[in-house]
This record gives structure tokens, sequence and C-alpha cells, in this order.
């Protein structure tokens, strides 16, 4: 049985604005994560993790690299919560939430993946902090 | 790595081994837009090799 309190596994990250230094945490992240939570979560934990990283450094800090994006992923309790931060001015999320992109727009389903992939998201007032919470499938229990 | 088969106006994209996702996509963007200038109006692309799409590679 897994006591709710307990942390099974956290990455702490701090990485400059870049797409590069998105893929050197996600080397880190399945060398550590992968056989802790299996294949389906994995899956999901990266992707989530992706759209949230990639709204940071694109979004956020307009891909500068002397900005920095700052995440931390925590298995706890059979949950998987992600918070990324970023230096950027952050953005109207109230607005952008509701939104749902046409079938021909080039952008706006990063959204909509944390709408049908996350169990919660909520971001700070700002909007330069996201906080995602995804319940495990059983598989990685 | 992009591979391409290409015959008359038509072309098969597959990005073997790829992520599709947003630091790889502008490559993936490019090749593709230089095929429809080439004169492609067929333009298939196959994902059997591709682990990741996120939503800037669904675009």
């Amino acid at each position: 049985m897994i006591h709710p309190a307990r942390v099974d596994c956290e990455m702490r990250m701090a990485l400059p604005a870049t797409f590069e230094a998105i893929e050197e945490f996600f080397t880190e992240f399945r060398r550590k994560g992968g056989a802790l939570l299996g294949r389906v979560n994995c899956f999901t934990a990266e992707l989530l993790l992706r759209e949230a990283l990639t709204n940071a450094v694109l979004h956020g800090c307009r891909a500068d690299p002397r900005k920095q994006v700052r995440c931390v992923a925590r298995l706890k309790g059979g949950r998987l919560i992600i918070l990324i931060d970023d230096d950027g001015d952050g953005f109207d999320w109230h607005g952008a939430f509701g939104e749902i992109a046409e079938v021909p727009a080039c952008s706006g389903r990063g959204l909509e993946i944390f709408r049908r992939y996350a169990n919660h998201v909520r971001y700070n007032d700002r909007g330069n902090l996201v906080a995602i919470t995804k319940r495990c499938a059983k598989e990685s229990l | 790595m992009i591979q391409v088969s290409r015959l008359d106006n038509r072309a098969i994209v597959r990005p073997d081994g790829m992520e599709m996702v947003a630091g790889s996509i502008p490559e993936l963007r490019v090749a593709m837009r230089g095929m429809i200038e080439e004169g492609v109006r067929e333009l298939v692309v196959d994902l059997t090799d591709v682990r990741m799409v996120d939503s800037s590679g669904i675009g």
C-alpha cells in the first residue's frame, strides 16, 4: 500500500529557456521516471511536461536563453504533480482556457491537451506558473 | 531523420526516430513546405516510427 504522504520520486531542474534544454531534461526524465511510471503513465507525464515546458520556453520566455524555466515533477501517492514557472510576464489564462482551436488553426492545442490528459490544472494570477496534477493509471502502482 | 519517397506530385514523409515536438517541428515544416513549392500536391506523413507528438506537432 502506498502511503498518501510518501514522495516516491522527485525531479527538480532549472533550465535555460531553450528547446535544447527541454530535450536534455527529457533524457534525464526518461532515465529516472521511465521504470517507475510505466509505459502509459510515462507517455502522459512526458506529454503534459512537454506542453507546460514548451509554453514556458516559447510563450513565456520567447526562447530567450538568458531567461530561466524551473520545473518540479513529483510522484506522490499515485499522483504525478508538475510545477513549472518561468521568468516571463505570464499570460491571460482566464481567456485562453475557454478557447478551442479550430481545425485549420496552427496553434492553440496545448491547453486542450491539458484538459484531456490532466486531472487538475491551476495557474497563478500572473500566468507564469502552472501546477498540473495527474492520477497515474494502475500499471505503475 | 526525415525520409521522403516521391512519385510525381505525391510524397510520403517518414520522420524516422524523430519526435514531432516543438523543438523538432521547424525542420519538418521547412522540408514539407519545400516539397509543396516543388509541386507536391499529395503529402502523406507516416507516423509509424514517431514516439511522441505534442501540440506543435499536431499543428
